[in-house]
């Protein structure tokens, strides 16, 4: 009698103490009695006021604030609330909780509540930050190449894959496996890996990599025409892919951003999948210009790109310089019959260089909507150029505006979610030397909100992260074909399919691109 | 057995004085010869203590020795405590290795010969000719250690049982491999010895054999994203360069090689000792003399005399310079650089920009550039392509003390693509976006080189520029470098960076090296009238007196030209002393009836450090 006393006194205890420390965790709330601050709180990244899509992984944050002990309330209308205290500034939020918190409130507004403590034992709290949850997702899946700020070297870099969902990031292939060589370019049809390209320069391994029907072959897109395709875009039939052949050249300033890059010249070909051919029109590939950075309209009835004239209208007279400060591209667009395989007339989109501005990069959003360009001050390559800005087209109207997701610091390579609700973009805004992508949410009447950076598993990640996200695609999926099928397919020399030139266009335009003489032009002393 | 057990004392008395008295010497050798601060100023091994750094190493086979190592290497920075390391890698090598052979000829029931003392030090003469080499990482030497570890292990731990002997040797075989990479392929050939010649079990052999192929090929084929050589040789040294091109071969090949050679001497000849002593005359003698205490005393003087000679003559002294006098640099010890080439010489491309620089930097080069071989050229200032683009960041410290920190800004990223994180890469970056005002990038440099724990304090010194600008106005030598920053932009020649230096100076007329490096550029290309023209433009009289070879080129300017007259900005007395050396230059060609050929030697010795010799012995070939 005696023992099961002490016993049941024992569990008696026990369950009175479980209740104490219970109570002292989720007991009283500081939320309510807490002094309210004027300000909203700083958070890191900066996730404050922005569209959060319904399927995004756990936006993890950093409190910037100073105090001993944190504490935060994540909650929307519907579902259980995730309540997080720490003495740590670093919010990780429980994956599983914040699915499912999302997944019940799409539509809805997300509501983070934080709250701190100082020495005293006081609690303030700030003013709740409101992040409104998108009805639409999210592409699962983002692709990107990971490499360090680019000069003229390079050692490591890689290709990786990103779930967006989770902070699962992979390899899709690394350049330890290719000899060291370049990768870059990658593209995909509809945002559908099942058909994408991209390329590798240097070594064995170089050409450009065609995922097309489920195969994967290697293709050297050089002709007698032109060099090796850079920039590309798939047309909508799965057939076509536009490549712009350029020569760039970086060169280096002295004052300010030390990189800079000039095109000494630049066509676009269509190169047809099926008949292994590149063909071309004088439409895109006129010697009175330089065109470059093809983008196929969702429908492929439109081919958009970049053109300027050629670099000897730039020289001084004297010819002893350029005015590589005043080269700038206009934005064109030209109609296509994919049928017949004709080209109409081409329209001045944007005439930038009367606006000394230059624009690059379009990309038609996959609703055939609107078109997302870049405005920069020259160039065609504004990933070094401060002054690089998003703007959006109404292409119904033709009108476009300065986006206002823009920073101080370029914003550049940009590219749609294929429900065309999202896009990203690489800017460096962070830390000023490396890009990272940024998302941001384009809503149905044409204005895009606050972008917010991809998140990651440590908040803190980028704080001492040195290399570059660059390219970032945004798939459906994730890449069905492994490191190993690419290797193989791109050190077999016997399956190396060499691209023919289309008899036509050896009759209609001058065998040689144009590009500068080097007696002749400008050019920024040898490396 | 009690008479002779002193004696066995005394001799295991002097065996373990003569062991440590070797290791002792190792270890002095690798400090005090070797510096392995000079390992960290080649290699650069980084560390940080963070889950993004340490993540990198778990994607592939090997990955976890190259963290170890990345982590230890960082011992290096203290000279004696690298050395202590290695002392202590090399002892855990070698005690693993004696024990494998002992143990060896325990199963085989015989006795170990006492030569076999010798064989095995001269086991650490390899280590050391291996660590002469400054590229060397050690990486390599744990891999190499942590085979010849698990190789004991197996061979201590396999059970007798067939099955369960392949399971032990197989699951060690994983583990190694995931651990150490390639280093696999060592504990498999000394396990396959083992097997072969002292137990003796073709299965278990046979085993080792396929599971050694396998587990590499099956990695790469479904795990980890290497290709296929690498998955065999990774952490193996073969592909590095060691002089002699053999080294790494007999490093490795060692042990392999003396534990079968003493298995199969175990197995077939009976004696149990020297088969030199079966010789008539040679045989007597030694056994009279050759044995006990003398013979360990003998042992030991060869091993040394031999270690020394081999390792002295797979000695990169030249290399070591160059470290050395880049290490001086890296911490603008100018007066130490300029010592190290006049007692070592400065005959490559490299130490001569390292010199070039430090005489700049103390205002003397144009006084004293040519009493160092200028046999390169302008590339002797700048670096050729080939040499810029493999030491990068040499380039972009130049740049740096110049004031033209866009091009520093370039190279040290290409030092960082070339070379990762490097602490030094990071530091440059950290000062150049400090000075151009990037606080954000700055801060970025800072963060991640607060992760190391040697540049912690580093950081945290620059940390407080960020928040007090009067820090960096009252920073003598940043402040300095600033002001020489250009103000307005010009595209940066990077073939020919003496064409930037006007521009340089033209926006900062004050700045002293751009005047020093200028002045030099001329004379090394031969462009004499430019220098001629430039002079007087750019000198101030704040400078270190008229140089010497401004005199030296105006002389012969004068010659060629025949200019009567010059503008003149030295004393009589200095322009005067110039002539007449030049005349008896002249003279002395003359002599020879102008024959160059046969005046070199002499005109070496006493005009060697003029710009005369240059033009007339140097000049040609080292613009070629």
């Amino acid at each position: 009698m005696s023992n099961r006393f002490s016993l049941k006194s024992i569990f008696l205890i026990f369950i009175f103490f479980l209740l104490i420390i219970g109570i002292s965790f989720c007991g009283k709330a500081p939320l309510g009695d807490a002094e309210v601050l004027p300000d909203l709180s700083h958070l890191s990244p900066d996730y404050v006021g922005v569209v959060i899509p319904p399927n995004i992984a756990p936006m993890n944050f950093v409190i910037q604030e100073p105090a001993e002990q944190y504490y935060v309330k994540i909650s929307s209308a519907k579902g259980k609330a995730i309540i997080l205290s720490d003495d740590s500034p670093k919010v990780i939020i429980p994956a599983r909780a914040w699915k499912r918190l999302l997944k019940a409130n799409r539509g809805n507004e997300l509501r983070i509540d934080i709250a701190i403590q100082d020495q005293a034992g006081n609690w303030s709290r700030f003013p709740t930050i409101i992040n409104p949850i998108a009805e639409e997702e999210i592409d699962s899946y983002l692709a990107y190449r990971l490499i360090t700020p680019a000069y003229n070297n390079w050692r490591i870099m890689g290709i990786y894959q990103r779930n967006l969902e989770t902070f699962r990031e992979r390899p899709f292939l690394l350049n330890r496996v290719t000899e060291n060589n370049c990768m870059n370019c990658h593209n995909f049809c509809g945002n559908d890996p099942d058909n994408m390209i991209f390329h590798m320069r240097g070594g064995r391994a170089s050409g450009m990599m065609l995922l097309h029907d489920g195969k994967l072959a290697k293709v050297n897109t050089a002709t007698d025409f032109n060099k090796a395709g850079a920039y590309p875009s798939w047309h909508p039939n799965k057939n076509l892919l536009a490549l712009s052949v350029n020569s760039l050249i970086l060169f280096f300033h002295a004052v300010g951003e030390s990189r800079d890059v000039l095109d000494m010249g630049s066509d676009i070909v269509i190169y047809n999948i099926s008949k292994n051919m590149i063909t071309t029109s004088p439409k895109i590939a006129d010697k009175e210009y330089m065109e470059t950075f093809p983008c196929w309209s969702p429908e492929g009835d439109y081919l958009y790109f970049c053109r300027t004239n050629p670099l000897d209208e730039y020289m001084l007279e004297d010819k002893s310089d350029l005015k590589w400060d005043q080269i700038r591209y206009n934005l064109m667009r030209v109609s296509y019959d994919a049928a017949s395989d004709t080209w109409g007339e081409v329209e001045l989109l944007v005439p930038a260089a009367t606006a000394k501005k230059s624009a690059t990069m379009p990309r038609v959003s996959p609703d055939g909507k609107y078109l997302l360009f870049c405005l920069s001050d020259y160039s065609n390559f504004p990933i070094y150029l401060s002054s690089a800005d998003l703007y959006l087209m109404n292409l119904s109207n033709r009108k476009f505006t300065r986006l206002p997701v823009n920073s101080e610091l370029e914003e550049t390579f940009h590219s749609w979610s294929s429900n065309s609700r999202w896009f990203v973009f690489s800017s460096k805004r962070g830390d000023g030397m490396c890009a990272r992508p940024y998302f941001s949410y384009l809503d149905s009447l044409g204005n895009a909100h606050k972008p917010f950076v991809l998140p990651q598993k440590d908040p803190e990640f980028y704080q001492t992260y040195l290399m570059t996200y660059n390219v970032p695609e945004m798939m459906i999926k994730p890449f069905p074909v492994n490191w190993r099928e690419v290797t193989k397919a791109a050190f077999d020399s016997k399956k190396l399919v060499k691209a023919q030139l289309d008899p036509k266009v050896k009759s209609q335009i001058a065998a040689k691109p144009k590009e500068a003489k080097p007696e002749e032009k400008w050019h920024p002393a040898p490396q | 057995m009690t008479q002779n057990a002193p004696s066995t004392q005394i001799q295991d008395r002097i065996k373990w004085l003569r062991n440590l008295l070797i290791f002792f010497l190792f270890f002095l050798y690798i400090w005090l010869r070797i510096n392995p601060r000079l390992y960290f100023q080649q290699q650069e091994p980084v560390f940080f203590a963070t889950a993004s750094f340490w993540r990198e190493f778990l994607s592939y086979p090997g990955g976890l020795t190259d963290y170890l190592a990345a982590f230890l290497a960082q011992l290096y920075y203290f000279p004696w405590l690298g050395a202590l390391l290695i002392t202590l890698i090399a002892w855990l090598a070698l005690w693993s290795f004696n024990r494998m052979i002992r143990l060896a000829a325990d199963k085989l029931q015989k006795s170990l010969p006492d030569s076999v003392n010798l064989l095995q030090f001269f086991f650490l003469i390899l280590i050391i000719t291996v660590h002469n080499n400054y590229e060397h990482t050690l990486n390599f030497t744990l891999g190499y250690m942590l085979a010849l570890l698990v190789a004991l292990l197996y061979q201590k731990a396999a059970p007798q049982n067939v099955i369960y002997r392949i399971l032990v040797y197989l699951g060690l075989a994983v583990v190694l491999y995931y651990i150490a990479g390639g280093s696999l392929l060592l504990y498999a050939v000394l396990c396959l010895i083992f097997e072969i010649f002292v137990s003796g079990d073709f299965l278990v052999s046979a085993t080792i054999v396929v599971g050694s192929l396998l587990i590499p090929y099956l990695s790469s084929m479904f795990i980890f994203m290497i290709n296929l050589p690498q998955a065999f040789i990774y952490l193996l040294p073969f592909n590095q360069i060691y002089q002699p091109a053999i080294l790494p071969y007999a490093w490795y090949l060692y042990p392999p090689i003396v534990l079968l050679g003493l298995v199969l001497r175990l197995r077939i000849i009976p004696t149990e000792d020297l088969l030199i002593y079966q010789l008539p005359l040679v045989g007597r003698f030694l056994q009279k003399y050759y044995r006990g205490i003398s013979r360990l005393v003998t042992d030991a003087v060869i091993l040394i005399g031999l270690g020394y000679l081999i390792a002295h003559l797979t000695f990169n002294s030249t290399f070591k310079v160059f470290l050395n006098l880049d290490y001086r640099a890296e911490n603008r010890d100018w007066e130490q650089v300029i010592r190290i080439a006049r007692k070592h010489g400065s005959s490559n491309e490299l130490t001569t920009c390292l010199v070039n620089r430090a005489l700049a930097q103390q205002g003397q080069l144009l006084n004293d550039l040519f009493s160092y071989p200028q046999y390169y050229g302008v590339n002797g200032l700048f670096m050729s392509r080939d040499l810029r683009n493999a030491f990068p960041i040499i380039r972009s410290d130049i740049m740096f003390d110049l004031g033209h920190i866009n091009e520093a800004e370039h190279w040290v990223q290409e030092a960082i693509s070339l070379k990762g994180m490097r602490p030094r890469n990071l530091k440059r970056l950290a000062l150049i976006c400090l000075l151009k005002g990037e606080k954000n990038s700055c801060r970025k440099c800072l963060d991640i080189l607060h992760e190391s724990p040697l540049f912690r304090k580093w950081s945290n010194h620059y940390y407080a520029y960020l928040d007090n600008d009067s820090l960096l106005v009252n920073d003598r030598e940043l402040a300095a470098i600033k002001a020489k920053m250009a103000k307005s932009d010009f595209i940066a020649n990077i073939s020919s960076p003496e064409l930037d230096l006007e521009n340089l100076l033209n926006q900062n007329p004050d700045n002293r090296l751009a005047f020093e490096y200028l002045g030099a550029s001329y004379l090394l290309g031969s462009n004499l009238l430019k220098f001629i023209e430039y002079f007087p433009k750019y000198y101030k009289t704040s400078y270190y007196g008229i140089p010497r070879h401004y005199t030296e080129a105006m002389l012969v300017y004068m010659t060629e030209s025949k200019e009567g007259s010059l503008p003149l900005l030295g004393s009589l007395v200095t322009m005067q002393a110039a002539v007449k050396r030049f005349k008896d230059f002249k003279q002395i060609l003359a002599d020879y009836k102008g024959n160059k050929h046969y005046a070199q030697n002499q005109l070496q010795r006493d005009y060697g450090d003029t710009y005369w010799y240059y033009v007339l012995y140097l000049m040609r070939s080292s613009n070629e």
